[in-house]
This record gives structure tokens, sequence and C-alpha cells, in this order.
């Protein structure tokens, strides 16, 4: 079972932390979590959901404990470059990306930050993700677009949303 | 239009648009709306960055972690095993029959080996009455009566011993001297905990116990306490011999059970809370209303579904059928260390 979820807890860590390294530490204390807590599932919520609940908690709360901010780091730059080889935009802009966003997304007030992880990494609907985070849908629902918004300002789209620039672009594309 | 929203609103509603979670007006609003399709647009991208793979775990990382998780899995079985032992003060074993040694268990077809594979147990039905009251705590006159008993065969052996001259070793003595009351109406020897041990050891000779080496000595040590604190009530020998002869006679009735070791694997379903009392009396339907069908396969025999839900939560590596109260009951054995008791189904061949 553990097999099973391992790459996509390990995803759900790797976002929270940022980094690998983070990551890896976030993830080690989030499988021994759910062995430790296997007892205390009840079997009301999927395995799936009660996992991903004690994923997030426990990658939180190793983020927590470390009590700084996690850097961007890539292990190995070449696995990186192969990784991302194969897709269409260039290499060079996905690093690009990827480094900035792993920079950004620590950034993000934790009570936004796992429930943007949830949909955008997982893909849970927000139904699954209040399920998983115990919030009410509306709650989930307000704080994804927080999230999404403060990770917006935190890659520098200062502009992002707003009305006129979006009037402008609008107007560019009708062009 | 947008412009009656605040910017909270308009992320919000862009991004529930986006997610697919906005309702039909939502979806109206958005769509008529330039803006806001714009702002949907990149939002898009930014999620669409979000959820971009990030560099996965090396297999090296992957097994690290998957190891130090089913060792903690296991360390923390091996825990609760040995919290169990504990709640088993109420169960004495009076004999002890081995459905089959562990390596008897790995090579029977359809029984899991791997305790980590083995790990979801059913939950078994907590007995309604006595049971559960009788696990969760409270002492049950008859343990008190074969502790009682136990004790006093003890202290008669220690005398014999003593005047023959034996020794009895020092935790013994000090056994002794922390259980005499202060009255000194009873003493409790050092030879009880001989005499236990030598219960335990007598059990401990079967197969049983070649698995249960600890909660042999746990119970051992618990009878020990059971014995002293009789013993410290004041109950006086006559009472203890009688009710030493209810106990042999409850043991003489002590059945052995033939094992069905032709259990058939079934993948149980995930974990779920274990060692609860599974009465001999319930029905299929009142076990399909806790067992998942699908992955159970439930027969009408109450023989056949009983062996059927222990046989696919885990390996027995041996049982015990045990005399509780004049009933018989199974003391199971379960590979990754923890104990189930449960009730003898009826239809199983018991005799004295």
């Amino acid at each position: 079972m553990l097999s099973r979820h391992y790459e996509r807890l390990y995803a759900v860590c790797r976002r929270i932390a940022g980094n690998d390294a983070d990551a890896a530490d976030g993830c080690q204390e989030a499988l021994l979590a759910i062995v430790r807590g296997l007892d205390r599932f009840d079997g009301r919520s999927t395995f799936k959901t009660w996992s991903y609940r004690v994923a997030t908690n426990a990658c939180l709360d190793e983020m927590r404990r470390k009590n700084r901010r996690p850097l961007a780091i890539i292990d190995d730059p070449d696995n990186l470059r192969s990784d991302l080889a194969s897709s269409d935009p260039p290499v060079e802009d996905q690093v690009a990306d990827r480094l900035a966003i792993d920079e950004a997304f620590p950034q993000i007030p934790e009570e936004f930050r796992a429930p943007v992880v949830l949909r955008d990494v997982i893909g849970m609907d927000y139904a699954e993700i209040a399920e998983t985070l115990d919030l009410a849908p509306g709650t989930v629902r307000s704080r994804i677009a927080r999230g999404r918004r403060h990770l917006a300002k935190q890659l520098e789209i200062s502009d992002f949303g707003n009305q006129n620039r979006t009037d402008e672009r609008h107007k560019d594309r009708n062009e | 239009m947008s412009e009656h929203l605040t910017p909270d609103e308009r992320d919000e509603l862009a991004s529930a648009y986006l997610d697919g979670e906005a309702d039909k007006d939502e979806i109206l609003r958005v769509e008529n709306d330039p803006a806001l399709l714009l702002l949907v647009e990149e939002l898009r991208e930014l999620a669409e960055q979000v959820s971009a793979p990030t560099p996965g775990p090396s297999q090296t990382l992957r097994a690290m972690h998957i190891g130090a998780a089913l060792a903690a899995f296991d360390a923390e079985s091996a825990k609760e095993s040995s919290a169990e032992t504990k709640t088993f003060e109420d169960v004495t074993v009076t004999a002890s029959t081995p459905l089959g040694d562990q390596s008897e268990a790995d090579h029977t077809p359809g029984i899991k080996s791997d305790p980590r594979e083995a790990n979801t147990v059913l939950p078994f039905r907590r007995r309604a009455k006595q049971g559960s009251a009788r696990r969760q705590g409270g002492m049950p006159a008859w343990l008190s009566v074969a502790a009682a008993s136990l004790a006093v065969l003890g202290g008669v052996s220690f005398l014999l011993t003593q005047d023959r001259g034996g020794e009895s070793d020092s935790a013994a003595e000090s056994f002794s001297e922390a259980a005499n009351p202060a009255d000194g109406s009873h003493s409790v020897s050092g030879a009880d905990s001989q005499m236990a041990n030598a219960e335990m050891a007598e059990i401990s000779s079967q197969d049983f116990a070649a698995d249960s080496g600890t909660l042999t000595d746990e119970m051992a040590g618990d009878a020990m306490e059971s014995s002293a604190a009789d013993l410290q009530t004041g109950a006086d020998e006559e009472a203890a011999m009688e009710e030493e002869d209810q106990t042999e006679e409850a043991a003489a009735t002590t059945i052995i059970a033939d094992a069905d070791t032709d259990a058939k694997e079934t993948d149980g379903p995930s974990a779920i809370p274990i060692e609860h009392f599974f009465p001999a009396g319930a029905t299929a339907e009142e076990i399909a209303a806790e067992v998942d069908l699908n992955q159970v396969a439930i027969e009408d025999s109450v023989c056949a579904t009983t062996f059927e839900a222990q046989a696919t939560n885990a390996v027995v590596s041996n049982f015990a059928v045990i005399n509780l109260d004049g009933r018989a009951a199974e003391l199971l054995l379960l590979n990754d260390g923890r104990l189930v008791l449960l009730e003898v189904p009826s239809c199983l061949e018991v005799g004295p």
C-alpha cells in the first residue's frame, strides 16, 4: 500500500517543501506517521484521503520543525535536464519555472499551500480536499483562490488579475 | 460583470471555474466576462506550473523510506502485541494445541507468510457482555481462583522444597518479601514464581509458546500479581483449595480442537482495528456488516465464516483452545505477534 501511494505522497511533500532534501525528510516523516497512525484509521474516509491528510500534516510539521525557509535545491541538474527534455517548452524555461515555483511555493501560508498542492499536484476535487483537510468545501474554494493569489505574488506576477492589465491583454488578443 | 466583484471574489470565481467547481450561474458569469476569462487563463498557467512534475525520488530513497516505514510498522506491531499481552490477564492457558509451527504456516497454501502482508485484521466482533468488560481490565473470578490456587500450590511446593533444603533465587525471594501481607496470614513464597514459571514452561514446551515466550512470561507475571493480590485479601486456604479443585476441573475440560489449515487466502480489507471478539454465534449477516463481502467469501456455516475470517486476516502461527469461564475460546497468536481471543464456534468438535 505504501509502495502504491509513495510517488504521490512524495510529490505532495516535494511541493510543500520546495526542494528534494526537505521533501525526503518530510516524506519519511509522512510515511512513519502513516504506519504509526494506521490503528487510528477508522475506515470512514478512503485510505488515499487519510494518507494525504497525514502526509500533508507531517510534511508541514517537518517544515515547521526545521524552522527555516526551504531553499530551492536541485540535487542533480543533469537528471532535471533529462526529466524536462521531453517536454515542449525550452528546457531553460522549464528549469527557471520550476526553480521559481520551488522557491515561491513554501512562502505561501500553510493554510493556503496544502489545498493548492492537493488540487494542482494530486488533482483532488474540492470535496476530497475538504475531507482530507477537514475543511468546509467553501473554505477550500477560497483558500485555493487565495493560495494562487499568494503564489502569483511570490512569482512576482505583481499585476496578476489586475483589471487594467487583463483588459489590455484582452485587447491585444482581439487585435 | 466582474467590475462588481472584489478582487478576492474575482479570484475565487475564476479559480473555481478553472477547477470545474463553479456552478451554472458562475460559469455563465465567467464566460460572459472577458476579463474573468483572461484571469482564468492566467490561473491555468500558474496551475500548470504547480502541477509540473517535480523530480521524483530515487529508487534508493524510495526503498529506504518504505523500508524504514515497514520497520516502524513492525516495531509498532510488537509494541501493540506487548500491550495486548497485558490485557490478557484474564486468560489462563490450561492447555495448548499448536495449529502448526511457523514453518508449517509458511508452507500452508493460501496462508501468507510475511507478517507485513498479513497486517490486516478484520474487526472481530467484540463480545457484547462479559468479554469486553473482562478484557478491559476486570479480573474474572475464575482467574483469581486459578491464581490463588497456583499460589497455594506454590506455597505447599515451597514448604516441601524448604524441608528438603531447597533454595529460592534472589528474585523470587524479593517477590516473596514484597508479596507478604503485613499480617502474615498468608505468605507468597518465591516458589510461587517457580511454580508459575514451571506452569508456563510446560506451555512453553509446546509450539504455542515457541512463538509467544513473551506472552507466557508476562502471563506468569500477571498470574503472580494476581495471586499476591488475592492472598492479600485474606482469602482462607480452604476456600482456595476448593477453588483449586474447580480450576483443575476446568482444566480437565480444556479442549483440543482440530485446526482447519486449509484456510484460503483472500485479500483482506485495509487496516482496521484489531483484536476484537468475534462471537461463536455471529451470523454471516452480522459478520457481513463489518466485513467487506467483496473481499471475503462469507459462507453460511458459522464455522466456515469464522475460519474464513481468521484466515483472511493474518497468519495464525499458533493457537490454544482455552477454558474461559467454562466456555471454550481460542487464543490465537498471529505471526506478527498480535493476539486475538475468539470464542470457539459451537460447530467445532469440542471434547473433554
